[in-house]
């Protein structure tokens, strides 16, 4: 909520900054950006998704023989749900007196009951960028300029994590039983959201070609990152289940709709 | 018929009216000005246009502007001509309801001396919207909905859904009603050329008015600012159709579609876990003819125009398939129980049902509209309209038993007539009445009662989400249909009436700028018609025919014999059932979690219900928007609404309340070209009549569930007659109604949404535009049933009266930043769309906890109090709050290809919307295990509990849980020929679903080791439900050994045909 209530209120402060400009008799030379594009790397990796979109408020300004460019939005980056149940490596679970990979009576490894079992995930991110930058025409086509510059990300990464496990090993007579304590029958099981926001920098370069006196597209090829949540259940480990957080940085290649304020 | 005015009072009178989406008519406005800008009074201005009658002439005023309202859509031709000047011309479109800017400059004659012969220059120029208006909507002509669909119904209202922001259809209680900036889907508004055709439920996407040669507009009003609106607390979707011009032209289109050609024509499992080719059953062209003709009946005078569709037989046919199994976890809501004739023992045995066969149903409609269009004088006009819609519904195997059934009907009339006109030099008034009328009348007999299977699958067939419980189950006990003593089957009141009327004056004040004043009244009224009386029986009838099923699915085993199972249908006796489970397996459980759909029963309803029940509202209103100068305005709202519900006996609610409106308007250069905009507003909801049928006088107070009372606790079979027979029925289950006791506290009022906005809207001189909204709103007034005082009953048990009153812990909030844009990069290219971040947060209280919970309270709390509920999920151990972030991004791409006489254009649409909200949090998980290890995360409760739960509210999870993104690419191209002189061929393609998402399903094949037995705290099968509805979109199997599906199946679309 008070993520969201942050997003609001930047916004209404962004609008009311940019009225000034508005009434300025000599043009504002802001945009509104409309953007979408891939991305790939470690980020796409850990959100199972190559999308993201966004919006953002840009602009420049006259400086030497280019422009300082500068633009802060909102990006969204989607994720995949998808199944995280293991299939392979070691099960650990209480057999009674505690923790192993395998039944102490037959010695033979636990494993995952599939149909009873299931590790379900999603992991996205959404929140602001800010970018500042230098940029200038290309001599051959002036309505073709590059820009290259570097942003700060503030994305809340937003993780859900949904699971039941149930170890299982076979008997003597081969027959898969379910591992028990003196509690009863042993699960695992978890469901819960967890949301981390961080400050990542990041670097980005692109093109702009100026279409008329109103509008313009740009590309931008962007390095980036961002916050990766990783659950680790008992069952997995061994260990006391934990919540581990790792930064995970990719590329992003968006194409930028620029419509001018 | 060619009307000069010349004065000057009368050019204001026209620069006055304001437009409204409650507008079947646009208005344009502009400025003449000479070369350097500067203003030319006086100036005279035309416009003609083959949609209207004559033309229209006003004049300019001192500023050079002028403004010519009440304009049917169409195409104009503008020019404007002044002493000493050449003329201007130019063109432009105008829609209903939506203001058009077109400016001209004139050039002085001395400057074009040499030019021979030249009396006009095309310099008009066209900005996208005025600052008078006094909504914010998005507005969406024929020619736009044409070039991203095909125009049956289904699809304008889908274009129109893609091409509005704000808007949400599904993830939300209510699924498949529009739902407007959070608001209800009962409270969204529908109105055809300006009245109020609102369905009882409210808020669905409606036939009316969408047949495609008749519809000249439509419009999304996200926010119904001025107060002429009200009975919305969402927003209000307008359709405007055409009214006939001096020309005559009409139209044939043939229409065909098929939802599953070559969706994806992989194998599906059968229930018998084998793979099976898909294997399209029968007729799935599903076919609709649709054909118009308009002209004058008396030119200049009176024109007509008259659509008509006809939608013959067509039959939707489907795989019937119920996916998820679940043989040991008691409160999964799949598969029967079933006692093993080898121990005796009670078991459940999933894949009872009809997986991999095919449901048929039949749907036959035809649908009339005429308009008669009259103008008495160029500046009075009269307006009728009629429509009529007749359906006619048979739904056969699988779901429904045709040879049972027999034909379900709906017919709807509705008529309106309307008058606008201007009084006296400064005056427009707007009258209208319109009536709609609703009969549900089936053609059963006592001989044949209707008696419909409901196999409560958990995934629908057809992929419609809830189709069957809207559809074939719609009816306020949800589930049957009645029969009472004298053989009439009614599922609620049997006509349905509705009633409106308008009439608004506006008046221009020039004091301090200019003052348009919106004064006037309005009523509606919902009105009840219920013919059956007495006693009456509803048949919720077992879930299973026989017909289909295996050997192995009976008894056990055995060879199947099939004489001995057609026409059978499997039942068994409850009261058995019940002594028999297990008692680790509550009752409750089973009853409360869809297996009574396999145990017979009959609902017996007593009492005497009167008559007819009525809601009206009726409302007064004042709007002033004060133009201080070219950059300021200012719009003030003042409106009362007055409601009233009654029976034939007494008052059941009543109350007033007042709604204000304000707004800000900078028109930051005054040009139109920035317009930023600040309002507050408060929108009065309307409430469905249903919420008050408990109070009826004489309501059918009293119901006993019998339930089917023969044979044993095992499945066995019987025919249609048994089924039938009242006597086999007896063990008492539950009574609900008796003893029960509803009434509304006075200071009751329905809820009111409250809205806040910031907005800026940017205009492009090549007609592009785009806005930004940030927008919160939030509702008071939420209501609840409540426990009152204790009497006791006829039963003489205690019972308490049930008082629907306000709560006033209840919350509902809605925040969102809107972006709209629509570019045309050149005039062959527009780019367009919208993107919607929205956030819906709503909470209950613990009502199943209340003291005086009954079964029919939850069904009121589910049905009512959940309107106001992000979705269905509530907990029932603790109050929740619930969220619902959503982004949603929609644009489209529209570009023209034609080439010398050949016109076609090219669309595609794309659509991208974040996961739905879901909760793992279902309250019919409740684990029937010890679960340690339960981690409910590092900020959870349990976490320092080493993992042992100790408590069932453990199982519910933290956090916001998400369904999977969707996305989906659509194409549409459309070709006309000119065959001879006006007459032209056409053909539209329409293919949704070209490139969507796809989602990893999870779910079980029998006997394969899947994932479909898993016990804890979150639905076993998220995504189970998703696939049982789109079974063909199979697309493979991912790593874990899980089935992909294409969210959404290919579907193709095809029309077809000549207009002239």
């Amino acid at each position: 909520m008070k993520d969201h209530l942050a997003v609001f209120r930047a916004l209404t402060v962004l609008a009311a900054a940019c009225a000034p400009l508005l009434a300025a008799d000599t043009g504002s030379g802001l945009d509104l950006k409309l953007k979408t594009g891939l991305k790939a790397g470690d980020v796409r990796t850990a959100l199972k998704d190559n999308k993201l979109f966004g919006f953002a408020i840009g602009g420049s300004r006259a400086w030497g023989a280019g422009r300082l460019t500068f633009e802060a939005g909102f990006d969204l980056l989607p994720g995949q749900n998808y199944d995280a149940t293991r299939t392979s490596g070691a099960i650990w679970a209480p057999a009674g007196t505690g923790l192993g990979t395998s039944d102490p009576t037959t010695g033979n490894a636990y494993f995952l009951r599939p149909n009873e079992s299931l590790d379900l995930r999603k992991e996205s991110a959404q929140g602001f960028t800010i970018k500042v930058g230098y940029g200038a025409p290309l001599a051959w086509n002036p309505g073709l300029s590059w820009h290259a510059g570097i942003s700060l990300d503030a994305y809340k990464v937003s993780s859900e994590f949904t699971g039941t496990l149930r170890p299982m090993y076979l008997n003597a007579s081969g027959t898969p039983t379910q591992v028990t304590t003196t509690q009863g029958k042993y699960y695992e099981g978890y469901a819960f959201v967890s949301t981390t926001t961080g400050f990542a920098p990041g670097v980005f370069a692109g093109l702009r070609q100026e279409i008329g006196e109103d509008f313009a597209i740009e590309v931008n090829l962007r390095n980036f990152g961002l916050k990766h949540q990783d659950y680790l259940p008992t069952t997995y480990t061994g260990k006391p289940a934990a919540l581990e957080t790792s930064t995970k940085r990719g590329f992003s290649f968006d194409v930028a709709l620029c419509l001018k304020l | 018929m060619n009307i000069r005015r010349t004065l000057p009072s009368v050019a204001l009178l026209l620069a006055a009216a304001t437009l409204t989406a409650q507008d079947t008519t646009g208005t344009l406005t502009g400025r003449v000005t000479d070369k350097a800008g500067k203003p030319v009074p006086g100036a005279r201005v035309q416009i003609t246009s083959p949609r209207m009658l004559g033309s229209r002439t006003a004049a300019t005023d001192a500023q050079g502007s002028f403004r010519i309202p009440l304009l049917p859509n169409g195409t104009y031709a503008v020019t404007a001509d002044a002493p000493g000047f050449l003329g201007a011309k130019g063109t432009l479109n105008v829609l209903a309801g939506q203001v058009m800017r077109f400016d001209l400059a004139l050039r002085p004659i001395k400057e074009v001396e040499k030019v021979q012969a030249a009396t006009v220059e095309v310099v008009g120029t066209v900005a996208q919207v005025d600052k008078t208006e006094t909504v914010t909507q998005t507005n969406v002509s024929l020619e736009t909905l044409s070039q991203l669909g095909n125009s049956d119904s289904s699809s304008i209202l889908q274009t129109l859904g893609l091409l509005t922001p704000g808007l949400s259809t599904s993830n939300l209680a209510e699924q498949g009603a529009l739902k407007i900036r959070g608001g209800t889907g009962h409270g969204t508004k529908m109105l055809l050329n300006g009245a109020t055709i609102t369905e009882e439920g409210g808020g669905y996407a409606l036939e009316t008015g969408t047949l495609a040669d008749m519809v000249d507009s439509m419009a999304v009003v996200q926010s119904p600012l001025n107060a002429r609106f009200g009975n919305t607390d969402g927003g209000i979707v307008s359709i405007v159709t055409t009214k006939g011009s001096n020309t005559f032209s009409g139209s044939m289109r043939l229409n065909f579609s098929r939802p599953f050609w070559k969706a994806n024509d992989t194998p599906y499992p059968t229930r018998t876990g084998a793979m099976a080719d898909y294997n399209p059953a029968t007729d799935e062209i599903s076919r609709r003819f649709e054909y118009t003709i308009k002209g004058p009946l008396w030119k200049d005078h009176i024109t007509f125009a008259y659509g008509g569709v006809l939608i013959p037989n067509q039959y939707y046919s489907y795989p019937f398939d119920i996916l998820q199994n679940s043989p040991s976890v008691p409160t999964d809501p799949n598969g029967i129980f079933y006692r093993n004739p080898a121990n005796g023992q009670v078991v459940r045995r999933s894949n009872l049902w009809a997986q991999g066969k095919y449901t048929t149903d039949t749907q036959a409609q035809t649908y009339n509209q005429f308009v008669v269009f009259a103008q008495i004088t160029p500046d009075h006009t009269l307006e009728w309209n009629y429509t009529q819609d007749d359906e006619d519904y048979v739904s056969t195997y699988g779901v429904i038993n045709g040879d049972m059934s027999g034909n379900d009907a709906y017919k709807m009339r509705t008529w309106n007539l309307g008058y606008k006109g201007v009084i006296g030099s400064h005056g427009v008034l707007e009258a209208r009445y319109s009536r709609t009328t609703r009969a549900f009348p089936h053609p059963y007999s006592p001989a044949n009662p209707p008696v419909y299977l409901n196999t409560y699958p958990t995934g629908t067939p057809d992929g419609s989400g809830a189709y069957l419980a809207n559809s074939l189950l719609e009816g306020w006990d949800n589930g049957g249909y009645t029969v009472n003593t004298n053989g009439f089957v009614t599922d609620r009141g049997d006509t349905l009436k509705g009633e409106s009327g308008t009439l608004n004056y506006q008046h221009i004040i020039e004091k301090a700028g200019s003052h348009i004043i919106d004064v006037g009244l309005q009523y509606e009224t919902f009105q009840w018609d219920t013919q059956a009386q007495g006693a009456k029986y509803t048949f919720w009838a077992p879930g299973q025919i026989a017909d289909d099923l295996s050997a192995a699915d009976i008894e056990g085993g055995g060879v199947k014999d099939p004489s001995l199972y057609a026409g059978k249908y499997i039942v068994f006796n409850y009261a058995a059932l019940q002594s028999d489970l297990d008692p680790n397996y509550p009752a409750e459980a089973i009853m409360g979690s869809g297996y009574e759909s396999l145990i017979p029963r009959v609902r017996v309803l007593s009492g005497s219900e009167q008559g007819s029940y009525k809601m009206r509202t009726e409302s007064y209103y004042i709007n002033d928007l004060w133009t201080i100068n070219s950059h300021h305005s200012v719009m003030a709202g003042l409106r009362y609404d007055r409601l009233k519900v009654s029976d034939t006996v007494k008052t059941i609610a009543s109350y007033g309340i007042p709604t204000i409106r304000l707004e800000y308007k900078w028109d930051v250069y005054g040009d139109q070209s920035r317009l930023v905009n600040a309002s507050f507003g408060q929108f009065h909801s309307r409430q469905p009549g249903s919420l008050f049928y408990p109070m009826i006088t004489g309501r059918l107070a009293n119901s006993s569930t019998l339930y089917w009372n023969q044979g044993t606790a095992a499945p066995y079979l019987v025919d249609k007659a048994a089924l039938l027979t009242l006597s086999n029925y007896g063990f008492v289950a539950n009574q609900s109604f008796a003893g029960e006791s509803f009434t509304v506290d006075p200071g009751w009022k329905a809820p009111v949404s409250n809205e806040y906005v910031l907005g800026l809207r940017r205009a492009y001189r090549n007609g592009g535009f785009w806005r930004a909204s940030l927008v919160y709103r939030n509702w008071t007034n939420l209501f609840d049933f409540f426990p009152g005082e204790v009497f006791t009953a006829a039963n003489g048990s205690a019972a308490f009266h049930s008082v629907l009153r306000n709560d006033s812990g209840a919350e509902r909030k809605y925040k969102s930043v809107e972006i709209e844009w629509s570019i045309p990069f050149t005039k062959k290219l527009t780019f367009g769309g919208n993107y919607t971040f929205s956030r819906l947060m709503s909470n209950v209280r613990n009502m199943l906890d209340s003291p005086s919970r009954s079964s029919s309270q939850t069904n009121n709390s589910t049905n009512f109090r959940s309107w106001y509920l992000n979705y269905m999920t509530r907990d029932e151990f603790n109050p929740v709050t619930l969220r619902d972030p959503q982004h949603s991004i929609k644009w489209f791409l529209t570009y023209d290809l034609t080439s010398g006489k050949v016109k076609s254009n090219l669309g595609l649409r794309g659509t991208y919307t974040s996961g739905a909200p879901t909760s793992r949090t279902f309250s019919y998980t409740i684990p029937y295990e010890v679960i340690p290890g339960y981690y409910d995360g590092p900020t959870g409760a349990n976490r320092n509990t080493g993992g042992l739960i100790n408590s069932l509210a453990k199982y519910y999870g933290a956090g916001q849980f998400t369904n999977e993104d969707q996305w989906a690419v659509n194409l549409q191209y459309n070709i006309e020929f000119p065959i001879m002189r006006t007459l032209v061929w056409f053909t539209n393609v329409q293919v949704d679903n070209l490139f969507n998402s796809r989602s990893h399903g999870i779910y079980a094949l029998p006997g394969q080791a899947a994932r479909d037995n898993i016990g804890g705290p979150y639905t076993r099968n998220p995504y189970g439900y998703q696939l049982g509805a789109n079974l063909s979109n199979i697309y493979g199997k991912d790593s874990q050994g899980n089935y992909i599906y294409r969210n959404g199946l290919r579907s193709v679309s095809i029309q077809t045909g000549v207009r002239f």
